[in-house]
């Protein structure tokens, strides 16, 4: 993943401008969270480790983290809530009752 | 019934055609004039068009309306003339580059819409007209100016390309059995929907000469009948028996409903609701 | 190496000689000889280069601008039609910066069908950015493939060599093949800053609003502004290395005009020698021949026409609704001067007419009679 500068490039001048269309930065400045009206959150009380959840989130806004219990190496999802757009497919594929549970965003 | 014909369908003062001995257009284009004069309509209904190339020299020498337009977009124009003039025979003559190069798009698109239009291409493997370049039908290892080595890319099956757009009558023959090919021609036009046509036809200049046929017209001819196995004896061949051979017969003739008629529903259902709509004010 | 070939192998040539490495292409007549040949030499090893049998003029563009994008130098060919055809992404080759070089026969637009020359399919695309240029002879041609590379690469934006359809394309001429290793010194293999490779991944050609759009469009204006002083330079070197110098334009004696002859391409060789006829009549009349129509020698043409009493430009096309194009440029250049000479503008051998030395001797002594032009067109040829 390339590293998030979280800036919005603006090419001010000719000078600074490339000679083409060519894209240089990251479009990371766009918080899709803002999009959402219903946030996901993980119960990980419950939650399996299956990873189900982070296949599926189209834009992805699950990351992977990587954990060590009883010397093995297991991942679990986390959710990035600066990007989470709320679709709700997590939750819908989540394949373990009360993994995943959805609250009204500004709770 | 031949004499008629000619004098009927034909521009006397546009002929001799310019097509080279040999060439098989000549004989496509009379099976074609056979198939409107056994179709019966009058020749005020009947739209040819043609694309680019040597087989789309057809129309110059028919008198019918006839349409000679761009490269590759004859299906493109016979679409408009058929959406406004639903009651016309619209026939589309176009050589294999015309009609599988640089014409694709619209031939799977006609095929899609099932317009009802009738393609007959005339399929010798080559760009004859511009010098005997490399055409997507040219047999594996034959011989063309842009394949002075051979040809390496695999040619496309007309027929297999109309059947996979969804064409309802698609069906291949040869100069070589020409009571077939002018059989078939007669239920192109009688389908009321996509039709195509994939007739062999040899090339005695472009492709005959740099394919070790010589441009004696005979050679190519008794090559085409080589070339070309009816369906029924393919089915007893095997796989290497077959490669390099074009399978003729129908391959497909059903009926399907068209854009054009669902347009006329459309248009008469839009009819009706404001028939209605006016008399409920 | 001499060698006698035609017009279209001279591209072919230049192509193989400036090693071309992609070749996609259409065939169209006229210009079917020239892929042919590097198809031929692309088959047995001559060229190290990739021949595309792509399936339509479309595809051919698309294609080179796709492999110029991965830092590979293209070559491809084509005709009035398929030129047109091109026209979507002859914009987007300016607007990528790929410095293809396109060999294109100036062929008569349809309807009604015609192979015979004419300039309005080139010219009908000036506004696209394409540079373009307009060759007399096949030496020429090849000659100026080599040096479009070199200027189109140095400014990141693609050209046109341009030839006549018959007249030059198919007519054979003893050309003088340059020694390869020489060409290499001159053209250096092509380097570009950004280009398509996986080590370095870039997303080209991305959605652009009125915020940015402005200065990438600048930039290929200055680009192309900067290529006029290349295409001298680069002609000038082309005369050191090779013996034979070009330039923006070529002059035929004007040091002492007073009334001039403007042309191009195989047009200005027949001019020629009416000037020459003319010159033994005791007319003082010289030719300047327009090389270069993108980007417009506006300077250059300026000058010359600064001491002459009177012009008229020879145009062997037409922009509906206006005038002849070169005559349209032409006198556009003069006009904020102080005392632009009045420029006549005739329109002749459209749809390949012939235009004899006869009928150009013929045009000049009718505009020496007229005291000023009444119109923007002089029509010469056309039976009325």
């Amino acid at each position: 993943m390339p590293e998030k500068t979280e800036k919005q490039i603006v090419f001010d001048k000719v000078k600074d401008t490339p000679p083409l269309a060519v894209s240089l930065y990251t479009m990371d400045y766009n918080k899709t969270g803002s999009w959402r009206n219903v946030r996901p959150v993980i119960d990980y009380e419950k939650c399996t480790g299956c990873m189900t959840c982070w296949k599926f989130c189209p834009e992805p806004a699950i990351d992977a983290e990587k954990y060590e219990e009883d010397g093995k190496e297991k991942y679990k999802p986390v959710i990035d809530y600066e990007y989470c757009k709320g679709c709700g497919i997590c939750w819908v594929e989540c394949p373990v009752e009360g993994a995943i549970y959805t609250e009204e965003e500004g709770e | 019934m031949k004499t008629e014909i000619v004098k009927k369908y034909l521009r006397l003062d546009k002929m001799p055609t310019v097509w080279c001995p040999g060439c098989g257009h000549g004989i496509i284009m009379g099976s074609l004039l056979r198939a409107l004069e056994l179709r019966g309509r009058s020749k005020n209904d009947i739209a040819l068009v043609s694309g680019i190339g040597c087989s789309s020299r057809t129309p110059g020498y028919v008198d019918v309306h006839t349409l000679h337009t761009t490269h590759g977009r004859a299906i493109a124009f016979a679409t408009g003339i058929k959406m406004m003039k639903p009651d016309m025979s619209v026939i589309v003559v176009m050589g294999d580059g015309d009609c599988a190069a640089i014409g694709g798009n619209h031939f799977i698109h006609a095929a899609r819409r099932n317009m009802d239009i009738t393609a007959v291409v005339y399929n010798n493997g080559i760009y004859g007209m511009t010098g005997g370049q490399v055409s997507p039908t040219t047999p594996y290892d034959a011989f063309a100016t842009t394949a002075p080595y051979g040809q390496m890319e695999p040619p496309f099956d007309i027929v297999e390309l109309a059947l996979g757009a969804g064409a309802t009558y698609v069906a291949r023959s040869s100069v070589h059995n020409v009571p077939k090919l002018d059989e078939l021609i007669v239920k192109g036009i009688k389908n009321n929907g996509f039709s195509v046509i994939d007739v062999i036809t040899p090339c005695p200049i472009a492709y005959g000469r740099r394919n070790k046929l010589t441009a004696d017209p005979m050679k190519n001819m008794q090559w085409v009948k080589e070339v070309t196995v009816p369906r029924k004896k393919a089915e007893e061949m095997s796989e290497e028996e077959l490669r390099g051979k074009w399978i003729t017969g129908v391959f497909r003739d059903v009926e399907h409903v068209g854009l054009v008629n669902l347009y006329i529903e459309l248009e008469e259902k839009l009819k009706r609701a404001k028939e209605n709509k006016g008399e409920e004010a | 190496m001499r060698k006698v070939m035609i017009g279209n192998h001279a591209l072919s040539y230049g192509a193989k000689i400036s090693r071309a490495q992609v070749i996609p292409a259409y065939p169209i007549t006229p210009q079917t000889e020239v892929v042919e040949l590097l198809s031929e030499m692309c088959a047995n090893g001559e060229m190290d280069a990739k021949f595309i049998k792509v399936e339509s003029e479309h595809s051919a563009m698309t294609a080179s601008i796709g492999a110029s994008a991965t830092g590979a130098r293209v070559f491809t060919a084509t005709s009035a039609q398929g030129l047109a055809l091109m026209h979507e992404v002859l914009h987007w080759a300016v607007g990528a910066r790929t410095p293809i070089v396109m060999g294109n026969i100036n062929r008569a637009m349809a309807p009604p069908w015609t192979i015979w020359t004419e300039q309005t399919d080139s010219l009908a695309q000036r506004d696209t950015g394409w540079m373009q240029l307009y060759a007399q002879n096949s030496q020429e041609v090849l000659d100026s493939v080599i040096q479009a590379y070199k200027v189109a690469e140095a400014v990141q934006i693609p050209a046109m060599v341009i030839l006549a359809a018959f007249v030059l394309s198919h007519t054979s001429e003893a050309v003088e093949l340059p020694e390869q290793g020489k060409v290499d010194e001159f053209l250096p293999p092509y380097e570009p800053e950004y280009r398509i490779d996986p080590a370095n991944p870039h997303a080209f050609g991305g959605l652009t609003g009125p915020d940015g759009y402005f200065e990438l469009r600048y930039q290929i204006q200055k680009a192309i502004e900067d290529a006029l002083p290349k295409w001298d330079e680069v002609g000038a070197e082309f005369g050191e290395v090779f013996g034979r110098k070009y330039g923006l334009i070529e002059t035929y004696k004007v040091e002492d005009a007073k009334n001039l002859i403007i042309s191009s391409a195989t047009l200005a060789s027949t001019a020629r020698t009416a000037v020459d006829t003319l010159r033994e009549k005791g007319e003082k009349v010289g030719l300047l021949r327009i090389r270069i129509f993108r980007p417009f020698p506006s300077a250059q043409i300026r000058s010359i026409l600064s001491s002459v009493d009177r012009a008229v430009v020879v145009d062997r096309n037409i922009s509906f609704g206006a005038s002849g194009i070169f005559y349209q440029e032409v006198k556009a250049a003069v006009y904020n001067e102080k005392n632009p000479p009045p420029i006549f503008g005739v329109i002749a051998g459209i749809g390949g007419r012939d235009v004899t030395k006869k009928d150009i001797i013929d045009i000049y002594e009718d505009i020496m009679r007229m005291d000023e032009p009444k119109s923007d067109i002089i029509w010469k040829g056309v039976r009325l």
